[in-house]
């Protein structure tokens, strides 16, 4: 009973909390369907009806119904959200974002492009190039970029790819 | 107790859907999804000894199928509600394929004889539909998830763990006591979606720190719609005592917390989880059956498990109040507490996923009887993905139940064993 009660007083308090949304697949699913990996044409069942927004159920490894890695490639895309896309195509694994000047530098900008390179998750299944400009006499100019910083974007897409593999992996 | 959880449930709800931030809508979907699997299965079972044996003798193989059909539907509000509905329907396991004009001349419409079948069961045929769960939900990205309908609670359904089934059909829990004939000779084991799918209230949370938790609560055991019955008995939803027949469970309460995490590469999943109940109370008081009412369900259930590298191992122990496999326990001689062990491992390499899995449980069993019954099973096996959503499956698995002093089956005090080995093939779109 106390118990419960304690559960009563922090329930409200989630209203308020800042937790992250705990997906529908997050959840144990005792069906015989649940158990089989993957789904036949890669989408989680027959859409009937609406636009098909979901990403592919199952078979995650692989990407399902993507040309590339799925964690690899919802990895890059939450790393590079900071930036403005200009494209994105799932099935070359190609991400171009529009060029970005943060508040704080005025006097730059930056751009980045990425490939995720296969099916497989792997650490050199990602490569990032991030592109600078710095405003010189009204005009942007080409400036240089260190090369850990193109590292530094790879090793979080992948810090991010393996928290959504080991998310997935307990369910 | 319910009127605490309705009461938060109510609260909230309120917050769930009193949430106006902007957000983008999405028209809902609907979706339809199934599942279907054929299996050959080799079983080879105990067919009971001195008077228990039946004048009927068994062969060991046969071929079986089952599907599921499952519509999904899914939307999202503008004020950032997601929400949606799940129906499944299934072909249960329906073990009889007999009409009632088999069963004592047609006239067999109540309660079943010792022995026999129950009416539900004496009509049902093995290829009759109906649903599994079916419930619908909103959700918001702050204050959590509500799920009203037919599911399983939050410890053994939406925040279970350590239940690795993941291998051949399941193992332990997988297909295998789909083929062995007689209550007596399927040992009982606890996994992962094990109570009734019992009409209830859910509430999950958002995660906060890799901790979610959750709680559920449902008046009865009873599933569906409308009242269970059309004359007062025990199969009302609402019956709340009983003079011949079986205790069922009221307010059932549910509640869990789960934690998720990585370290170091290695997932890490925990639930540790409480499921009560009460019981509807025996008003026969005859002498010449003196038995008494159950007690509820007070049963903790903690579960483990951990991935990496392709592998997965997991445990899940429940110790508590309940008879074999979460039954209530009748007042008897014996009221000794339930306790029940999973464990499991997997391991997948490429389209190849291996794994092994058992179950060990002790109970009251007979209540009238002062020893343990004891209960355990033993499964490997393998599955092997043709394509996504296509894999061919193998699996052995062996159980055995017994109980000094009790025949179940074999003559008294004796094991009665059941081995089934299965390979078959299965899909899912």
């Amino acid at each position: 009973m106390r118990k419960l009660l304690a559960l009563g007083l922090i329930l409200p308090l989630v209203a308020c909390g800042y937790g992250r949304q705990v997906q529908n697949d997050e959840y144990f699913d005792d069906s015989q369907r649940a158990r089989v990996q993957g789904r036949l044409g890669g989408s989680d069942g027959i859409l009937l009806l609406g636009t098909d927004r979901s990403t592919p159920q199952g078979g995650a490894q692989d990407g399902g119904a993507l040309g590339v890695n799925a964690y690899l490639w919802r990895a890059t895309l939450d790393t590079l959200s900071f930036l403005p896309l200009t494209s994105a195509d799932p099935f070359g694994g190609v991400i171009i974002t529009d060029w970005y000047s943060p508040p704080s530098t005025p006097g730059e900008r930056f751009r980045a492009t990425a490939y995720i390179l296969g099916r497989q998750l792997r650490s050199d299944g990602v490569r990032v190039t991030v592109f600078r400009q710095e405003q010189r006499g009204g005009s942007w100019v080409d400036a240089p970029v260190a090369q850990s910083t193109n590292t530094d974007l790879e090793n979080q897409v992948l810090a991010r790819a393996r928290e959504l593999r080991s998310q997935s992996a307990s369910r | 107790m319910r009127k605490i959880l309705l009461a938060t449930t109510a609260v909230v709800a309120t917050a769930v859907l009193g949430i106006a931030d902007a957000s983008a809508q999405q028209a809902p979907t609907v979706r339809v999804g199934g599942y279907f699997r054929f299996n050959y299965a080799f079983t080879d079972q105990d067919q009971g000894a001195g008077a228990s044996r039946s004048t009927t003798s068994l062969g060991k193989s046969d071929f079986a199928s089952d599907a599921e059909i499952h519509v999904i539907v899914e939307g999202k509000a503008a004020n950032g509600i997601s929400y949606g509905a799940t129906i499944e329907v299934q072909t249960d396991q329906n073990r009889a394929a007999y009409s009632t004009s088999t069963i004592n001349g047609g006239s067999f419409t109540g309660a079943a004889p010792a022995g026999q079948l129950s009416a539900n069961q004496a009509v049902a045929t093995k290829t009759a539909l109906d649903t599994d769960e079916m419930y619908v939900w909103v959700s918001s990205p702050t204050a959590g998830q509500l799920r009203f309908g037919d599911e399983d609670g939050v410890v053994l359904g939406a925040l279970a763990n350590g239940f690795i089934t993941n291998f051949g059909t399941g193992g332990v829990d997988g297909d295998a006591w789909d083929n062995v004939v007689g209550s007596n000779y399927r040992p009982a084991f606890i996994a992962g979606g094990y109570l009734n799918d019992s009409t209830k209230i859910v509430y999950t949370s958002p995660q906060f720190f890799g901790f979610d938790f959750g709680a559920s609560f449902g008046f009865n055991d009873g599933e569906g719609e409308d009242s269970g019955c059309e004359i007062f008995g025990t199969n009302c939803d609402r019956a709340g005592s009983y003079a011949y027949g079986s205790a069922r469970r009221k307010n059932e309460v549910q509640a869990a917390l789960r934690y998720r995490g990585s370290f170091a590469g290695v997932g890490l999943a925990a639930t540790a989880g409480f499921i009560g109940s009460d019981a509807t109370k025996n008003t026969n008081v005859a002498p010449a059956t003196p038995v008494g009412s159950a007690n509820g369900l007070a049963v903790g259930v903690f579960g483990l498990q951990a991935t990496a590298y392709g592998a997965t191992v997991g445990a899940n122990y429940a110790i508590g109040q309940s008879n074999a496999g979460l039954s209530l326990l009748q007042d008897g001689v014996d009221d000794r507490a339930l306790n029940n062990l999973f464990v499991g491992a997997s391991y997948t390499i490429q389209a190849l996923t291996i794994g092994a899995n058992a179950n060990w449980q002790t109970s009251a069993g007979n209540v009238n009887n002062p020893a343990a019954r004891k209960d355990q099973i033993w499964s490997v096996g393998a599955n092997y993905a043709l394509a996504p959503g296509l894999a061919l499956v193998a699996e052995y698995t062996s159980g055995s139940t017994k109980e000094a002093g009790v025949d179940r089956g074999q003559g008294v005090g004796n094991k009665t064993e059941a081995n089934v080995f299965i390979t078959g093939i299965r899909m899912a779109f």
